[in-house]
């Protein structure tokens, strides 16, 4: 494999990673268009850990997404009764109210006699700290890789758990959940504190690849996609989350005749997905035919 | 005092705006209940091809606007087809993701295959500003706050004294029983479906006359703080959606004459953020403040 499809392997680990979040919420039956606030503070603040104060990558990512949990939970409570479309619009605006933060936000340090930070609209440049441990993108995508399949093993554990029959419980009707014992609350806080560290994560290592961060990148865009592409793969196992993000990253970007009329033709599937697949590629009946999800002798 | 004066009557018509969108919001989740995010984008489309006429035939103002209602009508249709014909779960998320992906594929279209001499839009009858001292009045803005004041002042009239705005509020409050009284419901979602678009796009029409040009990303702005602006008025009921769209509209227009885009954008975000998370999650809080919302006054008057 050559370096551009080892980057291309990166930027998709990375935005399975939001993809992940937002399929997370959705589970529970919260449609958002803001988990891109959670990876741009991921990107900063890791950022900003490993480049004004010299942390190993891993420990900022760790501090990062701790960070980002306080906030999501913080939010998750502030929103827990909102639903539907309000919630989408609530969510929305908070990640433009973010991504209007990060434009303002201005926090610079002169390290070996350069200027670095963040520096509002111009953005955070010069975010080196894998190249400055001399490696390459291979060995970076591999531990990156190493990540994510990590986040998918403990969501795929989840998902068979009881506590994953919960959250789809929760996501088909939280007023029935809570009739049968669920404390709803509790869950939904929790949901947003997880789905919010995980998109930290992909925010984190995504800032380290690309090495250059601004605001425009977080933009309704980011946090649109995300929830696109957790609908393309399908709502019945987190992989449909990695599917929808390859389909669009790794399929429509990479292919030169179509990538002109990539968003054109990307919006055409997902529309033609809605009418013919509702609940995405790998939905609920086609995971428990995969075994992906614990056969049930109720389910269709 | 004349910054004041030309903010507020800026205001007044950025406020008209935001009304007449969200009207059409308002009209659409009552009876459809979808939130149609992609509403803006198909106005904007069919402005634009409305546009085409005057480029090309040199049709005036008025020609243009009809001939983009007329189109704005037929995508509408369209879009009735798409997102709640076709679409087999019509109501949470699917739905609304479905308008997003409208959305998206219409403002790519619109990129795609109208240049950029495509967003010269017609003026508004070769009528200038008017000016009052050093205050200057658009005539596509007086326009504006007058044809809002007017169709949203008359539509309790509408609503509750015509036929078919009785069909429409008995659509909007009960389906089942509507059609239970004979009220044709396919047929008449798929006007209130072409109506709203219709009505967007005269708004749009109206803006892009007074700016001289109408391009992509106008759509996305006013739709996004329309759609809030429906959001929070829906606990409340339609009677406010004119109120609370002249009021944001003047805190828009004064904060960006007191500190600049910035302040605009944050102050207006904030502002629409607390009103969607107190009125809507909580519409209990509207309910001490006095502002019953049209379902609890019915209920309080039965």
């Amino acid at each position: 494999m050559n370096e551009a499809a080892w980057s291309l392997g990166v930027t998709i680990a990375c935005m399975s990673f939001l993809a992940m979040s937002a399929y997370l919420l959705l589970l529970a039956g919260k449609l958002s268009f803001g988990q891109q606030m959670y990876f741009g503070i991921g990107a900063y603040a890791t950022a900003m850990l490993t480049s004004l104060w010299g942390w190993n990558l891993w420990v900022a990512s760790l501090v990062a997404a701790a960070i980002n949990a306080l906030i999501g939970g913080s939010l998750a409570r502030l929103l827990r009764d909102l639903y539907g479309a309000p919630f989408a619009v609530a969510s929305l605006l908070l990640a433009e109210l973010c991504r209007l933060g990060f434009s303002q936000f201005e926090f610079t340090r002169t390290i070996h006699g350069e200027l670095l930070g963040p520096q509002g609209l111009n953005g955070f440049g010069q975010i080196r700290w894998v190249l400055e441990q001399g490696w390459n993108i291979r060995d970076y995508a591999l531990v990156v890789f190493g990540f994510l399949v990590s986040v998918l093993a403990i969501f795929y554990l989840i998902e068979n758990s009881r506590t994953g029959l919960r959250l789809r419980m929760l996501g088909v009707d939280p007023m029935l959940a809570r009739c049968q014992g669920i404390r709803v609350d509790h869950y939904q806080v929790a949901v947003g504190a997880v789905a919010a560290c995980v998109a930290s994560l992909g925010g984190g290592f995504y800032a380290h690849s690309m090495t250059y961060i601004e605001p425009a990148l977080f933009d309704l865009m980011m946090g649109v996609h995300a929830v696109l592409y957790a609908y393309i793969g399908g709502l019945g196992s987190v992989l449909g989350a990695l599917l929808g993000v390859a389909f669009d990253i790794g399929i429509l970007a990479f292919i030169d005749t179509i990538r002109q009329h990539r968003m054109t033709l990307f919006a055409m599937v997902m529309l033609i997905l809605l009418i013919v697949r509702p609940r995405g590629i790998l939905d609920e009946s086609l995971a428990r035919r995969l075994r992906l999800l614990p056969r049930s002798r109720h389910a269709p | 005092m004349n910054s004041i004066l030309q903010n507020f009557a800026d205001g007044l018509a950025l406020g008209s705006i935001y009304a007449l969108i969200g009207f059409s919001f308002f009209l659409l989740y009552g009876t459809h209940r979808i939130m149609n995010l992609a509403l803006g984008s198909l106005a904007l489309a069919a402005c634009l091809m409305g546009n085409i006429l005057h480029q090309s035939v040199g049709l005036n103002f008025a020609a243009v606007t009809l001939a983009s209602m007329l189109v704005a009508g037929v995508v509408g249709y369209l879009s009735f087809f798409v997102l709640y014909q076709l679409l087999p779960d019509r109501t949470g998320a699917a739905s609304l993701v479905a308008c997003f992906s409208l959305w998206m594929l219409i403002e790519e279209m619109v990129t795609h295959y109208f240049s950029a001499n495509a967003y010269r839009y017609v003026s508004f009858f070769g009528l200038g500003e008017y000016r009052i001292g050093t205050l200057s009045l658009q005539a596509a803005d007086l326009t504006l706050i007058a044809l809002a004041i007017l169709l949203l002042g008359l539509l309790p009239w509408f609503l509750h004294r015509s036929t078919l705005g009785l069909a429409v509020y008995g659509l909007t409050d009960d389906p089942a029983a509507a059609a239970w009284v004979g009220v044709p419901i396919r047929r008449l979602r798929q006007q209130c479906f072409m109506v709203a678009t219709a009505l967007a796009a005269l708004a749009l029409s109206l803006q892009g006359a007074k700016l001289g040009q109408l391009p992509p990303m106008m759509a996305m702005g006013l739709t996004l703080k329309a759609l809030v602006l429906t959001a929070v008025c829906q606990p409340l009921g339609y009677r406010y959606l004119l109120p609370c769209g002249l009021g944001l509209g003047l805190i828009e227009c004064f904060a960006l004459w007191y500190g600049g885009a910035t302040m605009r954008d944050a102050s207006v975000l904030i502002l629409l953020l607390l009103l969607l998370i107190t009125w809507q999650g909580r519409s209990k809080i509207a309910w001490r403040l006095g502002v019953p919302s049209d379902s609890q006054r019915r209920g309080r008057s039965e």
